[in-house]
């Protein structure tokens, strides 16, 4: 190709990517296998709205816990912490870490940002809710076992998941005594 | 007079309103109380759960009910169904997104994920009935509502769990109805519940967080309420080992429906 034809190619492209960046639903440029085809709506620890698909373009580190829970999803929480620490400085911001909560009821905004706080999570971090029916179908597509078995008290599994910046599961950890060198390994081709 | 006849019309219109007519196709399932024989509290106690009254399908979705569906949300088709709500083999006995051969009409759709259901029953404004749901129900027989003790109950749904699954079922609705007037709960194929992935038996049970060790057939069935009722610990085990994008060919659904009061 000359450079005329380049340049043609070029400027075509840009015109044909901006008559028609828009009509194309983001759903169609996610793979096929992205988290992100899961429509519905999210609420941060800010009380801000968003699409799980606004996660998009980073690497995440996700775990779903509920903030309440005295044992476990603390110790949750710590070993997504775990994760970030091991990673060098220059690496930590380039990871968007991700706590979803299971209870849509106690883990209020309040909730989810006192949490947050309380356990010194930085401005990596994000923290979700969201109704039952979002939290069921998020919890299915990260293979996500859990059951209410009393008010505000939940059983689940302890999987962190890593996504790729298109949402696609790159790999999982089940377990708290599992080593994190699974997603920390992976990570570092992510980047 | 004319104070009676407006307290008379209020006390219609509330009474109209408060009976809110059970949706086509459905039938209303009392609340009760319900001792399921696989659930137990922390203490090992068997759990007696007060079920609020729900509607449910009188029938399972077929594959014309799929269809009509389908085409109203193509993103669920066959050609379009993203690989992470469904896997390849989804709808695998359909010919093309809309089309199948005419005897498969009144039969019970399968090889459908869980997100795929539950989206055909957001879209009735209705959800998958949960296990409890489904189990309450499952418990009754053609003349009693609580049958699962009786030894013609068990023998019914072992006899089906017992026969090979390749043959093709029969329509819908064509076998006795429960005494909820419920068709085909056991006898055709297995559904999807609202809350199939509550089991927390992994394969690696030192890993779950709180293990529902009730669900293990085997030291585990050792405390369960009705040791012969093997139908449901089949269930269960079937339950545990499904994953929300699987497509399964004896798999399919049902919808239910709170009642919301008025």
């Amino acid at each position: 190709m000359n450079t005329f034809k380049k340049n043609l190619f070029a400027l075509l492209s840009l015109i044909l990517g901006s008559v028609f960046a828009l009509p194309i639903a983001a759903s169609e440029v996610l793979p096929d296998m992205s988290v992100y085809h899961l429509e519905g709506e999210w609420t941060n620890h800010e009380g801000k709205s968003l699409s799980l698909q606004e996660l998009s373009g980073k690497p995440v580190v996700a775990a779903m816990v509920y903030t309440s829970c005295i044992h476990t999803c603390s110790m949750m929480t710590s070993k997504v912490l775990e994760i970030q620490k091991q990673l060098p400085a220059h690496q930590q911001d380039k990871i968007t870490y991700a706590l979803i909560t299971f209870d849509s009821k106690g883990d209020t905004v309040d909730a989810l940002s006192d949490h947050k706080e309380k356990r010194k999570l930085d401005e990596n971090w994000v923290l979700l809710r969201a109704d039952d029916s979002n939290i069921r179908r998020l919890a299915g597509v990260l293979g996500v076992n859990y059951k209410e078995v009393g008010p505000g008290e939940f059983s689940h599994s302890n999987i962190i998941s890593l996504l790729d910046k298109d949402g696609v599961l790159v790999t999982q950890i089940n377990g708290l005594n599992k080593a994190t060198t699974p997603i920390t390994n992976k990570l570092e081709s992510l980047l | 007079m004319k104070i009676y006849a407006a307290i008379a019309a209020a006390s219609l219109t509330f009474s109209a309103s408060s009976l809110q007519a059970i949706p086509e196709g459905m039938v209303k399932i009392d609340g009760g109380v319900f001792t399921p024989f696989f659930d137990k509290d922390k203490d090992g106690n068997n759990q007696v759960l007060n079920m609020d009254a729900f509607y449910l399908d009188k029938a399972p979705v077929t594959n014309l009910d799929y269809v009509k569906f389908v085409a109203e949300n193509f993103k669920w088709s066959k050609s379009k169904v993203k690989g992470i709500f469904a896997e390849p083999s989804y709808l695998k006995h359909w010919s093309g997104d809309f089309s199948f051969s005419n005897n498969l009409a009144h039969k019970p759709v399968k090889n459908v994920s869980w997100f795929a259901a539950t989206a055909f029953c957001e879209n009735q404004n209705k959800q998958l009935p949960t296990m409890m749901q489904w189990e309450y129900v499952a418990a009754a027989d053609e003349t009693s509502k609580m049958a699962t003790g009786t030894d013609t109950y068990r023998r019914k749904i072992l006899d089906w769990y017992g026969q090979p699954s390749n043959g093709e079922v029969s329509d819908v609705m064509q076998g006795e109805k429960n005494v909820w007037g419920i068709y085909d709960l056991h006898g055709l194929h297995w559904e999807w519940n609202l809350d199939y992935n509550t089991a927390l038996v992994t394969g690696e049970s030192r890993e779950d967080s709180k293990l529902n060790k009730n669900l293990f057939c085997g030291s585990g069935s050792l405390g369960a309420k009705d040791k012969l009722d093997y139908g449901a610990f089949m269930r269960f085990g079937y339950r545990s080992s499904l994953k929300g994008n699987y497509t399964v060919g004896n798999l399919g659904f049902r919808c239910a429906k709170k009642i919301s009061l008025q």
